[in-house]
């Protein structure tokens, strides 16, 4: 098993990664964990000074705004988290941007990469190309007028 | 360490080692003894299942985001037996007469290297896609150029039996795209040339009669699960070789012989590093399209590569790839991706310079690390792209388009007469907006000095009449087209030299 690195921060995370990805919204716990332990077997091969520097970039985007609006990040409406992540994403600071980049796209990886979640959005891969549409698309039409 | 000697080691597998083994045949033949290192393990299709993530651990490096030093970029290359041609497109573009005379190196004739790359061409049966297995993705291309009055030309892909999966990015599952591992590194095993994989080169010096290799191989699990074990038992080698040929790619060769010292003699060992960065861009239609089946390229638009820098060509990505590339998060970002069958997609890539500082140095370790910017021209060639893009996108009838550098990134059709002013450079934040490269050139440039070069026009490291390298580190400057075919032709002519000394 991959160590932990994300998944300790989930409670924290989890606002975050809501904004980014609305449908993470609909997750349970469990499944919610097990987005974030996709994530750190990713980041397991990775020089373990990335993992620290994102642990601390998550509690940065928890903490900061208190000093603009007097709340954690989860304290916040959704409409000021995202204006709030949009703010940072597009900020004069290179390595904020970059930190919001990184963040986001492991979370991607998490949510984005689930065979389900591929297949709801109308994607699954398709080894057999041409020919697997064709035989898709002949038994859909056997469903139909059978 | 085990002793081993043999007349050429060529270090790396991919489009430049498995071409220089391959022209090496006929030295195994004779009897010689040829290596090939691969410090990755040797795949076949039964392990390419298709899923993004599994694939992207298994075939490439960091997962296929190698990031540079500002993190404003990440790189694609693959390890194993192939290299990078394991999970390239295929797009087979002969290499450009004004890039070729502009290197203006002696012996490097473009003529020459044409010839070549179109025997590779041949070789890897490269050929333009018959109409029926072209998609509708590809079909919206050529589409929205025709009504822009733009011409869209038609690659060939060097595909044998391909049935359309799209997966070429993560390695073939039909065995139908012709890499290395597919065609000239057969040929060169059956000629006798010995492959040993999960063997990494970790340095290379001068010896007596040539080179000394600091070979490990490897027995370590790998994180993948079960993964062919080497040719030979694990362990550390000390090889003796007649003459060595580097081909470990643009981010490792430069490493390799930094590592090895060769950086005191070479000042400009591992700079002039270069790349085509580049980002995707998609449309919005209002149907289901055929874009994630058929071959996912076959068409580019490049009549303003020589003024404006750029490229623009029909690509499809998966869906994490496809998350990750659009710029921002949260609700509209979601929707665009839950548009997916209805998403066509282009690839903007820009040409970039060759500059000194842009460099690959090496850590405590001895492992590469890319110094690399987007400079100023190659953002400017960036929105440029996306700008053509954008109007490919909707002359091909797109409802919207999704530009990393606009604000907000999705353009309507109501925009459509003011892409220029709503796309700009203003926008375009280095770590915000998503850029890859995976045509990957220079740190070990050729050229006529030392104080300008690595190699001589022959790949012969400068000073090493033992030490070659073959590979797409040669590149003095970027190329202006998809680069392995000019890849290949280089290591074919490196691979003469390596035949004329090993003759003597
Ligand atoms: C996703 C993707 C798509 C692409 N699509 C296209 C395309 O359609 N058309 C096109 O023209 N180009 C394409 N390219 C680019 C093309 O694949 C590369 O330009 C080409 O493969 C570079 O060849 P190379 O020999 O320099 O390096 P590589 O092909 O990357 O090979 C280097 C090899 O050396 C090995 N190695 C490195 N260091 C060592 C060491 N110390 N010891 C032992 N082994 C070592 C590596 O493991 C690797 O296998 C694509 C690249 C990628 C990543
Ligand atoms: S599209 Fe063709 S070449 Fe590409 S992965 Fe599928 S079968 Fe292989």
């Amino acid at each position: 098993m991959a160590a932990a690195i994300l998944t300790p921060l989930h409670d924290k995370l989890r606002p975050i990664a809501e904004t980014m990805v609305p449908p993470i919204a609909d997750l349970d716990d469990a499944a919610f964990l097990k987005v974030l332990a996709l994530i750190d077997v990713r980041l397991a091969g990775e020089p373990p000074a990335l993992g620290r520097q994102l642990r601390l970039f998550v509690k940065v985007l928890t903490f900061l705004p208190i000093f603009f609006a007097l709340r954690t990040f989860g304290g916040l409406a959704p409409k000021r988290r995202l204006a709030f992540l949009e703010a940072l994403q597009d900020c004069p600071i290179q390595k904020l941007r970059v930190g919001v980049w990184g963040l986001r796209t492991l979370i991607y990886l998490g949510y984005y990469t689930d065979p389900e979640v591929q297949a709801a959005l109308g994607y699954r891969p398709r080894l057999d190309g041409w020919e697997g549409l064709a035989r898709e698309k002949a038994q859909q039409a056997h469903e139909v007028h059978p | 360490m085990s002793r081993i000697d043999c007349d050429v080691a060529v270090i790396g597998s991919g489009a430049g080692g498995g071409t220089v083994v391959a022209a090496l045949a006929e030295l195994a033949r004779a009897g010689k003894r040829v290596i090939l290192f691969e410090k990755g393990t040797k795949l076949d299709r039964s392990r390419f299942n298709g899923r993004e993530v599994d694939m992207a651990e298994l075939l490439f490096e960091a997962g296929g985001s190698f990031p540079v030093v500002d993190h404003s970029v990440t790189l694609a290359f693959s390890e194993g037996v192939g290299g990078s041609t394991q999970v390239y497109t295929g797009t087979s573009l002969l290499p450009p007469k004004r890039v070729i005379e502009r290197w203006n190196l002696p012996g490097v004739d473009h003529a020459d290297l044409c010839e070549r790359a179109e025997a590779f061409r041949v070789q890897n049966n490269a050929h333009l896609l018959p109409g029926p297995d072209i998609n509708d993705n590809n079909r919206l291309f050529q589409k929205g150029c025709e009504a822009l009055g733009w011409h869209a030309e038609q690659f060939p892909v060097n595909v044998k039996g391909c049935k359309g999966s799209s997966l070429c990015n993560l390695g073939c599952p039909n065995d139908a795209k012709m890499g290395t591992q597919q065609v000239q590194i057969p040929a060169a095993r059956a000629a006798g040339v010995e492959l040993v994989t999960r063997a990494k080169v970790r340095t290379v010096r001068a010896g007596d009669a040539g080179g000394i290799l600091d070979v490990e191989v490897s027995a370590a699990p790998h994180p993948h699960g079960k993964i062919a074990q080497s040719e030979w038992e694990p362990g550390r080698y000390e090889v003796h070789a007649h003459t060595v040929v580097v081909a470990g790619g643009a981010v490792h060769s430069p490493a390799l012989l930094l590592r090895s010292g060769f950086g005191l003699d070479l000042p400009v060992l591992g700079r002039y590093w270069t790349c085509q960065p580049a980002h995707i861009l998609v449309g919005e239609h209002d149907k289901p399209l055929t874009n994630a089946i058929g071959h996912p390229k076959s068409f580019l638009y490049d009549q303003r590569v020589a003024e404006d820098r750029y490229f623009v060509e029909a690509c499809m990505y998966f869906p994490f790839v496809t998350a990750k590339n659009l710029t921002g998060f949260g609700p509209e970002h979601h929707r665009l991706l839950k548009a997916y069958e209805r998403l066509q997609m282009i690839l903007v890539l820009a040409c970039d310079d060759a500059l000194p500082d842009q460099r690959v140095t090496i850590d405590a370790a001895g492992e590469p690390v890319v110094h690399y910017k987007l400079m100023p021209p190659t953002i400017t060639a960036l929105c440029k792209a996306t700008r053509a893009a954008a109007q490919i996108f909707f002359a091909a009838g797109a409802l919207a388009v999704h530009a990393p550098s606009a604000r907000p990134t999705l353009l309507t059709r109501a925009d459509k007469d003011h892409i220029d002013a709503r796309i700009s450079e203003r926008h375009f934040l280095p770590g915000s907006v998503s850029v890859s490269a995976a045509h990957l050139m220079g740190g070990c440039r050729m050229g006529t000095t030392t104080a300008t070069s690595v190699t001589t026009p022959h790949g012969q490291v400068h000073g090493q009449p033992w030490l070659y390298v073959a590979d797409a580190s040669l590149f003095p400057t970027a190329i202006e087209v998809n680069p392995y075919l000019t890849v290949m032709a280089l290591a074919d002519h490196v691979a003469q030299a390596v035949l004329a000394r090993e003759s003597h």
